[in-house]
């Protein structure tokens, strides 16, 4: 499975942290998770990620905001609004991004 | 209507992105569209018009469902879920996880998350006792049924309560019209004798109707049919579809023959046609937008 660098972000602590558990039980997938709209957005800028996964308690205008600035980032990015909050979509949502990793996996 | 430009465009914003300076915007969308799995044969015993449904409809057959064993777990997966990843099973309109799930006796789920999803608990078999972070405890068993609105993230645990019996049950989620609601639970005990040779609603959108709600445009039935008892089904609101599991028994849903723990989904229509073709079939039917809003 090739490196995927993820970054979740979302409000609600518990959920972000099974999500990264979840993710990186992928070894080759790393996860950052962040919590407020300007770090997440001075991350993005500063790091290439291969996936953006949108986490719960946004408000719409922040998921507005953090969507509009990837169009401005100077790499491509994948982009996962997660619904269910575990691991019975993650992967599959994963794989609808990206459905050359199916035969990794 | 053009049902898969209809269904892409109404689902989720997962996409890939890129820098104005390459291609500007999305660059593409791999959400899933519905489209037929198989072909529905004419059936000159019906009387019924498989033309009707050529393009808007999809079976699923039961063997045909993704399968887990985790030894105190059973679970049929008919649309993707977890491991199981199905390209073509990714779900029918906003109903996205239908999970025919056996918990060994005592065990069960530990405390894990949910959050943005409808999710829905029917109980076909057992006791199965729910525990979560807004102080919820409670039991559900046949005859009841259970829902969670997940909103901005619930904590729950769902155990099988007795150390003697192995429970069923159906847990279906459904996406929510709105991200980020305030997370609630609510569980109700039906009187299924509402549901002999007749659908009985359980589900709606609406707080004050017949059955749970749920932050969504759809309606779920369960009826309880003798063999050669025949209703018809009226679509609740244009655009919506219908996806009819097959609980136990066998039925025909407009010239479909469908067996125990099929699936049919049937869209573009108004009304929809069923006979019970076997003693005690037991039938759920949800009526859901095809779209999310």
């Amino acid at each position: 499975m090739r490196t995927l660098n993820f970054v979740v972000f979302g409000k609600n602590e518990e959920i972000l942290l099974t999500l990264k558990r979840i993710i990186e039980t992928t070894p080759a997938w790393k996860t950052t998770v962040q919590q407020q709209l300007s770090s997440c957005k001075n991350y993005l800028s500063a790091h290439p990620v291969d996936i953006l996964l949108l986490s719960s308690g946004l408000s719409a205008e922040e998921e507005r905001d953090i969507i509009d600035h990837l169009s401005h980032l100077n790499y491509p990015i994948g982009l996962i609004q997660h619904y269910g909050g575990g691991s019975g979509l993650l992967k599959n949502e994963v794989f609808s991004l990206f459905p050359d990793l199916t035969q990794e996996h | 209507m053009d049902k898969r430009n209809f269904i892409k465009k109404g689902l989720l914003g997962s996409g890939i992105f890129a820098s104005s300076a390459t291609s500007g915007n999305i660059l593409k969308n791999d959400i899933d569209e519905i489209e037929p799995l198989e072909a529905l044969e004419a059936d000159a015993a019906t009387g019924y018009h498989t033309d009707k449904l050529e393009n808007h409809s999809v079976l699923h057959k039961a063997s045909s469902r993704g399968h887990a064993n985790h030894g105190w777990l059973q679970s049929n997966h008919t649309f993707s879920f977890a491991n199981y990843h199905n390209p073509e099973r990714m779900h029918f309109g906003v109903l996205r996880v239908l999970n025919d799930d056996t918990v060994a006796e005592g065990r069960g789920f530990g405390l894990h998350p949910h959050d943005n999803m409808e999710i829905i608990s029917i109980p076909l078999a057992g006791d199965l006792e729910h525990e979560d972070s807004m102080g919820n405890k409670a039991t559900i068993r046949q005859g009841d049924i259970q829902v969670m609105s997940a909103g901005t993230g619930i904590m729950h645990s769902e155990y099988n309560k007795n150390k003697d019996q192995i429970v069923k049950f159906l847990q279906i989620w459904v996406y929510p019209n709105q991200r980020n609601v305030a997370p609630r639970y609510d569980q109700i005990t039906l009187d299924v004798s509402q549901r002999h040779n007749r659908f009985q609603q359980i589900l709606s959108p609406d707080p004050s109707a017949e059955g749970v709600w749920i932050h969504q445009d759809a309606w779920f039935y369960m009826g309880h049919f003798e063999q050669g008892i025949e209703t018809s089904y009226s679509i609740k609101q244009t655009g919506n579809g219908v996806y009819i599991f097959v609980i136990s028994g066998s039925v025909t849903v407009e010239g479909q023959q469908l067996e125990t723990k099929d699936g049919f989904g049937i869209w573009d229509v108004t009304e929809i046609k069923l006979k019970a073709t076997s003693a005690d079939t037991e039938i759920l039917l949800m009526d859901l937008s095809m779209s999310l809003n």
